[in-house]
Order: structure tokens, then C-alpha cells, then sequence
């Protein structure tokens, strides 16, 4: 049995100081991958720093201007069950809901899934639309980054040594009729990896006729979940139409570089984004309209 | 390093001296003799090991030991009081929804989860409680079908 020091901080300012103390040190908060790592011997830190005693990380606050702000600490579960969440923001529950079951979900946290920074996590495709902000608090002070760019590469963040997320931010939509939707083809219907995740936020005008901006963000078909910013082009200030669908999916097709896995071949992943862009735009215009 | 902690199990309350690494599955099933607890994989991934931890449905294979500290614990053992058994145990015996047992107190305690939170779950919301518990012998159907009985029981409805 490895000798691991165990530390529970009750403040931000110690938990930073703790990790910037030592080399190999580990955040726990849900502990869902960490323990999994640890038992699987993937990691072998010598301090694990506990955050779940720290009061500000485990705040879910709805500010006045619409925007939400999520500790790192605040569990998927808690998340998808707060009732402003699904009103104001369905499609991170939606997406927070597909990550592997109720007892995973329990424990698991938004900030966890993205420091994990697998390439197919679920939540960030769906904080990829909604445009989120990471704030991190570090020895040098706090910053925000986008979450675009927060994510380097399979399990690689921008985070600096010392530097812990501290909360995640969804700012306000912008105001008008709009449907948010999260696709993800895995093998099973739940304790699955995605093979493609598709998120998709439409934004339209209050005629309902015409698109004001249609956010499209892919999940594990690249290094780095991203958005399509070709794809979305097709539809800023247009009408819907078959075309622009069959165009914007080609080019999620084409922007998106997956590799061949157990789960799925590269070809395989190509063939499903075409046909989940399409479906998730038809079937998100159609909730838009009806 | 050695972490005293303080956990309720079952109602009764039990203070030990943990490695930080110990799961608290290994502390249910070797520090408190509660093998009913079962380990399947290992990692979270099957549900056997599954407790409630302040009546939440975990995966305790997955949980470190420091991580229940102050909380309370059910395990399949706290569920039925003395030769009385649980509205669920006495569904999932009578619906035929037990074969080898193991997946049973997992899938048990998730379902105590589910109706404990909502006492009248359709279909779809038992499939989804009891995703994260797998089952290799009964095929799932009649697991479904005693939750959903013990859930009538549970609320009074049979």
C-alpha cells in the first residue's frame, strides 16, 4: 500500500498553497476518475488534496444578469437536479446526464470532467455552445480562460502547476426564442464513452423563420472537443433548409479528425458526425419551431 | 498516512484510522464484516458495490474511505429491520428478480435511491436509476418489475 497524505483544506488560498508545495499532487473532488486512476495505478501521487470542504466551490449561483456560476466542488448530479439549470440552461444538464450513471453522477463534477480533459467528455461539447468561461485561482492570483480554450490535448489543460478550477461560468444567452440539444452515440444508453457528441444551440429570430446563429460543437472526433465554425457559417441570418443542412453536416464531416479506437473506427466516427449534425439540426429546428 | 474518520453505518456510528487510499468499500466489507456489498469490477463501472451514502446511490469501489468521513452509510444489511424484510427485498423475491444474488443488494439500494426521491418512477426513470447497476443473469425484467411493485408498496398503492 502507497503512504499518501491526505489534506482537506477549508479555504481556496490553502488548497492552492498545498498544491503548489508539492510535485505529485492530486485534486480530489468526486474522486470518479481520480480513484480510478489511482487504483489502476495510472498515477501515484503523494499528496491528495480533499476541495468538497471548501464553501465557495460548492456554490450554484444564479446571477441576477442571467449568467450561472458552477464550483468546482458541485456535483453533476446536483447540477442536472437544479430546476433553474434545466430551465435556463437544458442542454448542460442534458449533456451532464449522459455521463455514466446515477452513482457516477453523484460524485462526479462539471470541474472534473473538464480537467480530466478527455476528448470525449461529454459536458464540454455542451459548454462549448453556451460559450462558458473557467475561472482558476493559482498561486499567482485568479484567471479566466474560454473554454475553447481550455482544453489542449487528450488529458493536458492550460491549467499551471498550482493552479486549481475554481468555478465555471455560463454567461446569459442572448434573449429570443432558442432550442439547445445534445446528441451522443455510444454502444450502450448509459456507462459509455461517447463514440460522437454533437451539441447544438439555435438561436433564432422572433419570427421563427429565420436563424440568428446555430451553434455546432463536436465531442470526441478530435483531440480537443471544438466548434465548427465553418458549418455554423451556413446558417447565421438564414432561413432553415434541407441544403444548409446536408452543407453544414459535410462540413462538420470534414473539419472533424477522429481516430480509430475500440470503440469505433476513424471512417465510422466520419460517417456518424455527417448523420448526427443532420439529425441533431433537423430535430433541434424542429423543437425550435414547434 | 493515517486519516481518523467518524461514519454512521446503518444507523450505528463507527470511528477508524484509514490509509488514504482504503475504499470504503474495502472499510464496509473488512474493517465491518458487511459483506453484503459486493465488488464486481473494481471501477465503477457495474454497480455491485453500490451503497448509499446520505441516501444517494455511489459506487463505494470508487469512494475513498476519508470521502464518507461525517456521513451515513446503508448498506443491503440496513435495510431490513430484524426478520423483517424490505419492501423491496420481499418485490425482488417475489417478481423472481434474484438468480446468482450478486447484482441484487446494488441494485437494491439504487432502487431505494430512485423511490426515496420519487415515489412514483415510470418506466424509463427505474432504467435510468439502475443503469449504472449491471445484471449478467436475469435479463432485467423482472428487476424492473419489483421495483416498480415495491414502489406501489413503498407509496401505499397495493
Amino acid at each position: 500500500m502507497t503512504d499518501i497524505e491526505y489534506c482537506r483544506p477549508h479555504s481556496l488560498a490553502e488548497a492552492v498553497r498545498l498544491f503548489r508545495e508539492s510535485d505529485k499532487v492530486k485534486i480530489l473532488a468526486g474522486g470518479t476518475d481520480l480513484v480510478v486512476q489511482l487504483k489502476g495505478k495510472k498515477i501515484a501521487p503523494q499528496r491528495i488534496i480533499d476541495i468538497t470542504y471548501i464553501p465557495e466551490l460548492n456554490e450554484l449561483e444564479h446571477q441576477k444578469d442571467g449568467s450561472v456560476s458552477i464550483g468546482a466542488a458541485v456535483s453533476l448530479a446536483r447540477l442536472t437536479e437544479d430546476s433553474a439549470m434545466q430551465s435556463r440552461f437544458p442542454i448542460l444538464c442534458q449533456a451532464a446526464r449522459t455521463v455514466g450513471s446515477n452513482q457516477i453522477r453523484q460524485r462526479a463534477t462539471l470541474a472534473g470532467n473538464l480537467a480530466n480533459a478527455s476528448p470525449s467528455a461529454d459536458t464540454i461539447p455542451a459548454l462549448l455552445v453556451l460559450e462558458a468561461k473557467i475561472r482558476m485561482a493559482g498561486p499567482e492570483g485568479s484567471r479566466e480562460v474560454a473554454v475553447a480554450e481550455f482544453m489542449t490535448g487528450p488529458g493536458k489543460t492550460v491549467l499551471q502547476k498550482g493552479e486549481i478550477i475554481k468555478e465555471i461560468i455560463l454567461p446569459a444567452l442572448p434573449g429570443g426564442p432558442q432550442k439547445a440539444l445534445y446528441l451522443k452515440f455510444a454502444r450502450r444508453k448509459a456507462v459509455d464513452l461517447a463514440m460522437v457528441g454533437v451539441a447544438l444551440l439555435l438561436i433564432g429570430e422572433p419570427d421563427r423563420q429565420i436563424c440568428r446563429e446555430l451553434r455546432i460543437a463536436l465531442g470526441a472526433v478530435a483531440a480537443v472537443p471544438f466548434r465548427v465554425g465553418e458549418a455554423e457559417k451556413v446558417f447565421r441570418g438564414q432561413a432553415f433548409s434541407s441544403a444548409a443542412v446536408s452543407e453544414a453536416a459535410g462540413l462538420a464531416k470534414k473539419a472533424a479528425r477522429p481516430i480509430s479506437d475500440i470503440r469505433a473506427s476513424a471512417d465510422y466516427r466520419l460517417d456518424l458526425v455527417e448523420s448526427l449534425v443532420k439529425k441533431g439540426i433537423d430535430e433541434v429546428w424542429a423543437q425550435y419551431l414547434s | 498516512m493515517l486519516t481518523n474518520i467518524k461514519l454512521t453505518v446503518n444507523g450505528q456510528k463507527h470511528e477508524l484510522a484509514v490509509q488514504t487510499d482504503t475504499t470504503l468499500l474495502q472499510v464496509l466489507r473488512y474493517d465491518l464484516a458487511l459483506t453484503g456489498t459486493k465488488e464486481g469490477c473494481g471501477e465503477g463501472e457495474c454497480g455491485a458495490c453500490t451503497v448509499l451514502l446520505d441516501g444517494q446511490a455511489i459506487d463505494s469501489c470508487i469512494t475513498l474511505a476519508v470521502q464518507a468521513d461525517g456521513k451515513s452509510v446503508t448498506t443491503i444489511e440496513g435495510l431490513a429491520e430484524g426478520e423483517h424484510l424490505h419492501p423491496l427485498q420481499e418485490a425482488f423475491i417475489k417478481a423472481g428478480a434474484v438468480q446468482c444474488g450478486f447484482c441484487t443488494p446494488g441494485m437494491i439500494l439504487s432502487a431505494k435511491a430512485l423511490i426515496d426521491k420519487n415515489p412514483t418512477p415510470g418506466e424509463e426513470d427505474i432504467r435510468e436509476a439502475l443503469a449504472g447497476n449491471l445484471c449478467r443473469c436475469t435479463g432485467y425484467v423482472k428487476i424492473i418489475e419489483a421495483v416498480d411493485e415495491a414502489a406501489r408498496k413503498m407509496r401505499g398503492d397495493s
